[in-house]
């Protein structure tokens, strides 16, 4: 498998928060001033953040996708949903306030032909890498599939939809668009589609059934995976997900990753 | 002691036949295989670099989650993947000999056999400057914890590897056992030229959600600051025991003043674990702690501190 290409560029620094703005009751927005970053990232990309610059607790860094890069100011955005103690320590950092910040990690989304239609098919804050993707990459068309839990958690819905040409929402409780899972939404989607290629991030089982879809298809589909993260640079091996075929193997989410081709995955070993 | 301030301290390390340019190793399985940290860590600067541990044949590994979050710490059931002693030979070794630093292979085994049999085919392999016996894994059926927990089975291993190779011979020592002292003392007395302490403390973490273990084997390694307190006693145990062997002291340093703790406690070297994970250049952050507190007080030469723990 080819290592990231973008590698040399990886820089641990100092990143400053610029702006907090909470866009639901559990999810922040977060933009952070890290010039090095922000000139590197492509999409699919994460940093590795420390959730304080002191103390040991918690200890680990934590791994965001890069939401949007900012060649101008200097800027990324991290979209973080609060779900455990490093992350309701995030959404508690105030302005000004400075993180380790070690990126971009990672291998990105892969680059795909003007010509193709691409479906983005995302799932709550999944929905970072895909909008940083859709707001950075030219096609002829764009097709975006979003769902979340309610509407609340539908952040940045409109934002995406700017940059789509078409967006379909979906959320569990029926609160706004298709009432049920996002990849309801696929076979109709696909079906009208002359040479589609899906871009995926979501939930585990949100991606497995895309990607069976996409299979069953035939269209070309890359998923970009969340896992624990140790170190994030490819050393701890903490962090991995079945590989496909035989001899079984693993491959490391932080380096190999996050973005694999769906059949690279060995989706029935996952768990 | 030096009257003035002191430029530079002298960091040269001997740890019995190994001769080290400063007293900072990374830790093995907590560096790879070194080129994962490539632009973010100055190996030039380590005393040395233990790489991920090794087997004869290629290890998958146990399966995921293999790690995860604890208080002051993580656990880490890896279950020593790697790519086989072979691969690592021609596949990983020659970007680290580029890094000019002393390179210290940790070898595992299932049988004593599987051991003897790295320790040769690594003995006299360009850039390898020592070898560490792995006793202490807890995350394998087969081999590691199994020997390092009974002094017999300990001297079994230890003493065919020494048998085997001519290198400086590491042995890496578990804290789950009842006396480390004792497999030190075992260790020692067939051939062990030098002892890294600790490995990890064997540990479990539930969900309370799922009722499952966060790990997917159940237990795993525990590391981080929160062991750093055990693993000093065990160093000082040790250094007390065997005022003659040299220690790489290890367990949860993340700054230079947890290095120095252990230095005071009897460690001669220190080893960098789960640091690198939280800070990727860890390894050289360490050193220039110990640098700085040497200068401040007036240290001339960091060996001093070895051992120099009043009681």
């Amino acid at each position: 498998m080819p290592d990231d290409a973008s590698r040399p560029s990886i820089r641990d620094v100092r990143a400053e928060l610029q702006v907090s703005k909470w866009l639901s009751p559990i999810h922040v927005l977060l933009t952070f001033r890290a010039p090095t970053i922000a000139a590197h990232a492509q999409p699919g990309q994460f940093v590795h953040l420390r959730v304080s610059a002191f103390g040991n607790s918690p200890l680990l860094r934590r791994p965001f996708s890069i939401a949007g890069a900012n060649l101008a100011d200097g800027t990324i955005r991290l979209l973080v949903r609060t779900v455990g103690r490093g992350t309701f320590m995030l959404g508690e950092l105030f302005p000004g306030g400075e993180l380790p910040a070690l990126g971009p990690l990672g291998r990105p989304f892969p680059e795909i032909e003007k010509g193709r239609e691409v479906v983005l098919v995302a799932g709550g804050v999944g929905v970072a890498p895909l909008l940083f993707y859709a707001a950075t990459r030219d096609h002829d068309t764009k097709v975006a599939l979003y769902g979340a839990e309610a509407e609340l958690a539908l952040v940045l819905a409109d934002e995406l939809a700017e940059h789509c040409d078409r967006t379909q929402l979906a959320t569990d409780d029926g609160s706004v668009g298709h009432h049920g899972f996002v990849t309801d939404l696929l076979p109709e989607t696909l079906g009208g589609l002359r040479d589609p290629v899906v871009l995926a991030c979501g939930p585990r089982p949100m991606m497995a059934k895309t990607a069976a879809e996409c299979r069953t298809r035939g269209v070309p589909c890359y998923v970009s995976f969340e896992a624990w993260l140790g170190c994030g640079v490819g050393a701890c091996l903490g962090c991995v997900i079945p590989a496909a075929g035989e001899p079984r193997a693993y491959v490391r989410v932080c380096r190999d990753g996050p973005v694999f081709d769906a059949d690279e995955v060995g989706w029935d070993l996952l768990r | 002691m030096s009257e003035g301030p002191v430029l530079l301290p002298d960091l040269r390390t001997v740890l019995g036949p190994l001769e080290l340019r400063s007293p900072v190793i990374t830790a093995s399985g907590t560096c790879g295989y070194g080129s994962e940290y490539e632009g973010l860590l100055d190996f030039s600067r380590l005393g040395a670099v233990t790489v991920k541990g090794l087997t004869l044949q290629p290890r998958l590994g146990n399966p995921p989650p293999r790690i995860c979050e604890t208080p002051a710490g993580m656990l880490n059931s890896i279950g020593l993947e790697n790519p086989g002693v072979e691969a690592f030979i021609a596949e990983k070794l020659p970007w680290l000999i580029d890094q000019d630093v002393p390179v210290i292979a940790n070898i595992n085994g299932g049988t004593v056999e599987e051991y003897v049999r790295l320790a040769e085919r690594l003995t006299g392999c360009p850039g390898i400057a020592a070898l560490e016996v792995n006793i202490s894994c807890p995350n394998v059926d087969h081999g590691g914890l199994e020997f390092g927990k009974d002094p017999r089975q300990t001297a079994q291993v230890v003493g065919a590897v020494r048998s085997a190779t001519t290198l400086p011979l590491l042995v890496k020592l578990s804290p789950n056992v009842t006396s480390i002292v004792e497999i030190a003392q075992a260790a020692v007395d067939v051939g062990a030229d030098i002892l890294s302490l600790i490995n990890t403390l064997v540990g479990m973490s539930i969900d309370i959600f799922s009722h499952r273990p966060r790990l997917a084997r159940g237990i795993g390694g525990l590391s981080g600051p929160a062991i750093k307190p055990v693993a000093v006693r065990m160093v000082w145990e040790v250094h007390r025991a065997l005022p003659e062997v040299p220690l790489i002291g290890m367990g949860g340093i993340m700054t230079g003043a947890d290095a120095v703790e252990f230095m005071l406690a009897g460690a001669s070297a220190v080893g960098v674990g789960t640091a690198s994970f939280v800070n990727p250049s860890a390894g050289n952050d360490v050193l220039d702690g110990i640098i700085e507190y040497a200068r401040h007080r007036g240290i001339e030469r960091v060996a001093e501190l070895v051992g120099s723990v009043i009681l």
